[in-house]
């Protein structure tokens, strides 16, 4: 990791500094070049100047030696064309020698030289027009005047070769400026370059050698997360494996084997291994897997009842011996040990809620073979194993039970399904068989009124009358009750109905009764469809109309309306009439079988009807009830499910 | 009553074993009049013999082939059902009307009905009933 808080910051100034360094050593070296070669330029310059200067002089020399020649040659023959050469030269000698005066300005020694050759020219000059006019004139010229003016040109010649002479010294001069100025430029530039370039380079060495550091650590913190991500990633795998045996495993043995050998996958060297679980109810320890032979093992549960290892160095969590040989007593269960190789001993206690179920022992051959991550992993597992094991026992105990308990039911299901065959058939026998005679006693009674009821006097008629009717109750007392029964026990499956479908066929059902009765019934339709059994809530509804048309009061004809009040789960239907009404202690009694309010002569029935009713519904997984007020008539309804769109 | 109803004489086979549910039947007949001659068997087999034409029943002038069957479905022995499905399997029975007599409720008559009853009348058998499914059937005429 970066030891500054803000490494964008540093990183910022670093660039700055690694592009700022090099780019002003190189303006440096650039200016310092920039002054030497404008040094060497200007030494040059001087080197040129004297050459112009020594040209122009040896031109000047030149010119005089023309003017003198072309004199003596006409001194000599008096040919006017020989003047010539002297008059083309001498008109020359003026601005020539201005030029170089003008060269030679800088210089005050070769200046003065000048002003005094000059002055001797003007001398040498000023004999010539007499002597040329003389020549003319074929006069004699003055030796004297010829020699004075020989020894003034002698004059001027050794003057100018000193002044060339002058010149040329200072050029040699010049240019050996110019070649020391060249070689320290030269050696100059190649020092400073090469400091610069060391300093450069060992400005770049820094950096990089700082940047590289801190990759370098960068580079190592990253390996070490990755193996530390690596390493419980492992161990993530293992533990998860370890999971999925837990999981799979068909037993308690096996899931103990199977967390054996996917620890044993953990490490290399030679290991051994036993978890032992202590029973259920009583003391005793076995062995559940064990990766030892069987006589260590043994040795082993003794150690561990005999809490040997209470002695040993021990955590909450787990016991670890580095190393067995090093202990001052060793049980004869850690001596096998040490005599098979081993010498790393961990246990680590299966815990459920605090108590311990069991324990898992390892022992590897080297010394110190558990380091802390192994021991955590140990732990995890240990935990893991417990909670597998509690569960393991939990489920089986579970199914145990389930298992009997599906006996039972099993068996009281086959009792009931006897019982109910049995009142079946006990059922049929007393609708059929039981009122064969009742129908003989009719039969006969029916035939001696009509065949012999003139031979009869008005008491034994009326005797013969009421025997019929006591057989017709008899009858019907049977088709209710029979009715009821066969209620309780047909199967019904919900499906959805028409409750306009259901009124219309109970009115048909019911319509000699109650055409009889001149009952008026008022149905609020539409009525909606719900979850029932056609011809059981036909059977339920037909008895509370026949309830709503029989139970008037005296001289009033029977009212009856019918609606349905509709919820979101259920549909409430909902049966009015103008009787008697039923008094509100008697509202719950009225739904018992063969419970009756008023005399038989009053309001015949069985008292099984509301009976009907409410046993019907309740097969429709519906409710029934009443709302009543005595002398002003009944709502009976009845609650059924509604039908899911 | 004619001559010629006379010679119409109609033969009606009853099975029914019980004497007290024969009363009823026997009498609703008499009171439709006398062309229906009964003949009665108590049992199945007694009922199979009758109309295979054995012992005891072999003399057609005494035991003629009926032209109706009054039947009980509770009958001891042969049910009234096995009864039925032998009588519907004889071809020459197949379109020979047989009425059920039965108590309210019985939970047989649906099957009855599969198997080929034309009628069925409840116990204890009226004349006005009878006469209704009789005239139904083609045999009586008020």
């Amino acid at each position: 990791m970066l030891s500054t808080p803000t490494p964008q910051v540093s990183f910022k100034r670093r660039l700055i500094q690694a592009i700022a360094l090099p780019v002003t050593l190189m303006l440096l070296l650039a200016g310092v070049s920039i002054w030497q070669i404008s040094r060497l330029l200007i030494v040059m310059q001087w080197v040129e100047h004297t050459d112009q200067v020594i040209a122009q002089a040896n031109r000047v020399e030149k010119l005089f030696s023309e003017v003198e020649s072309g004199l003596r040659g006409y001194f000599l023959t008096g040919d006017p064309e020989l003047l010539e050469p002297y008059q083309q030269a001498e008109v020359l000698v003026e601005p020539s020698f201005d030029t170089l005066v003008n060269l030679v300005s800088d210089n005050p020694s070769q200046s003065q030289r000048l002003i005094q050759i000059e002055t001797q020219y003007q001398q040498w000059s000023s004999y010539i027009p007499t002597l040329v006019a003389g020549k003319r004139n074929n006069e004699a010229l003055p030796i004297a005047d010829l020699k004075k003016r020989n020894r003034v040109m002698v004059a001027i010649r050794r003057d100018m070769s000193q002044f060339i002479q002058t010149e040329e010294q200072l050029r040699d001069s010049r240019t050996k400026t110019v070649q020391r100025t060249t070689q320290t430029v030269i050696g100059s530039s190649i020092t400073l370059a090469t400091v610069l370039g060391a300093i450069l380079a060992y400005f770049i060495w820094q950096q990089i050698r700082s940047v590289s550091r801190i990759y370098e650590h960068a580079l190592q913190v990253a390996q070490e997360q990755t193996e530390s991500v690596q390493r419980s990633a492992e161990r993530l795998k293992i533990l998860h494996e370890i999971d999925q045996a837990i999981l799979a495993a068909q037993s308690i043995e096996s899931l103990a084997h199977e967390t054996l050998s996917k620890l044993k996958s953990l490490t290399a060297y030679k290991e051994g291994a036993v978890i032992l679980l202590k029973s259920d109810d009583t003391t005793e320890t076995q062995i559940l897997a064990e990766e030892i032979d069987t006589e260590l093992a043994g040795a082993i549960i003794l150690m561990t009842e005999q809490g040997s290892l209470n002695s040993l160095e021990c955590s909450d969590s787990l016991c670890y011996v580095k190393d067995i040989s090093t202990l001052a007593h060793c049980s004869p269960a850690l001596e096998a040990l040490l005599a098979k190789g081993y010498h790393s001993l961990l246990t680590v206690p299966l815990r459920v809620e605090g108590n311990s179920i069991g324990n898992l022992h390892w022992f590897a051959t080297p010394v110190d073979a558990f380091n802390a991550q192994k021991q955590d992993v140990f732990r995890e597992v240990a935990a893991q194993l417990a909670i597998a094991i509690q569960q393991s026992r939990l489920r089986s105990q579970l199914q145990k039970y389930a298992a009997e308990l599906e006996q039972r039911v099993a068996d009281r299901t086959a009792r009931l399904q006897a019982a109910n065959e049995e009142l079946e058939a006990f059922s049929y026998t007393v609708a059929h068989d039981l009122r064969a005679p009742l129908r003989g006693v009719e039969g006969y009674a029916s035939a001696l009124i009509e065949d012999y009821g003139t031979q009869l006097d008005e008491v034994a008629q009326d005797y013969i009358h009421q025997v019929i009717a006591s057989i017709d109750r008899m009858n019907t007392l049977v088709q209710d009750l029979l009715a009821y029964s066969h209620l309780s026990r047909e199967e019904i499956k919900l499906v959805p109905v028409s409750l306009t479908q259901v009124i219309a066929e109970a009115q048909a059902q019911l319509e000699s009764v109650l055409k009889e009765r001149q009952a008026q019934i008022a149905v609020a339709e539409p009525l909606p469809r719900v979850m029932g059994h056609y011809a059981t809530l036909v059977q339920a509804v037909v008895n509370l109309l026949s309830n709503a048309a029989k139970f008037t009061v005296v001289g009033s004809k029977p009212q009856i309306c019918i609606w349905a009040e509709e919820k979101t789960h259920w549909v409430r239907l909902w049966v009015e009439d103008n009787g008697i009404g039923i008094e509100p202690q008697y509202q719950q009694q009225i739904f018992g079988v063969f419970e009756r309010l008023h005399a038989r002569d009053a309001y015949p029935g069985t008292g099984i009807g509301l009976a009907i009713v409410r046993k019907s519904v309740e097969r429709l997984s519906g409710r029934s009830g009443v709302e009543s007020i005595l002398g002003q008539g009944s709502r009976f309804w009845v609650e059924l499910q509604t039908v899911k769109p | 009553m004619t001559q010629v109803q006379e010679l119409q004489q109609k033969t009606v086979l009853v099975i029914e074993d019980e004497a007290s549910d024969r009363f009823p039947l026997e009498r609703a007949f008499h009171q439709l009049g006398s062309e229906f001659s009964l003949h009665v068997v108590e049992t199945g087999q007694a009922a199979v013999a009758y109309l295979e034409g054995k012992e005891p029943y072999s003399d057609r002038s005494q035991f003629p082939l009926p032209n109706l069957i009054v039947l009980d479905l509770r009958l001891p022995g042969m049910s009234g059902l096995d009864l039925l499905k032998w009588i519907r399997q004889q071809s020459q029975f197949s379109d020979l009307p047989i009425i059920t007599l039965t108590a309210y409720g019985n939970r047989d008559l649906p099957r009855a009905y599969e198997l080929g009853i034309n009628f069925y009348l409840l116990k204890p058998a009226e004349a006005h009933a009878l006469a209704e499914i009789l005239e139904a059937i083609g045999l009586y005429q008020k």
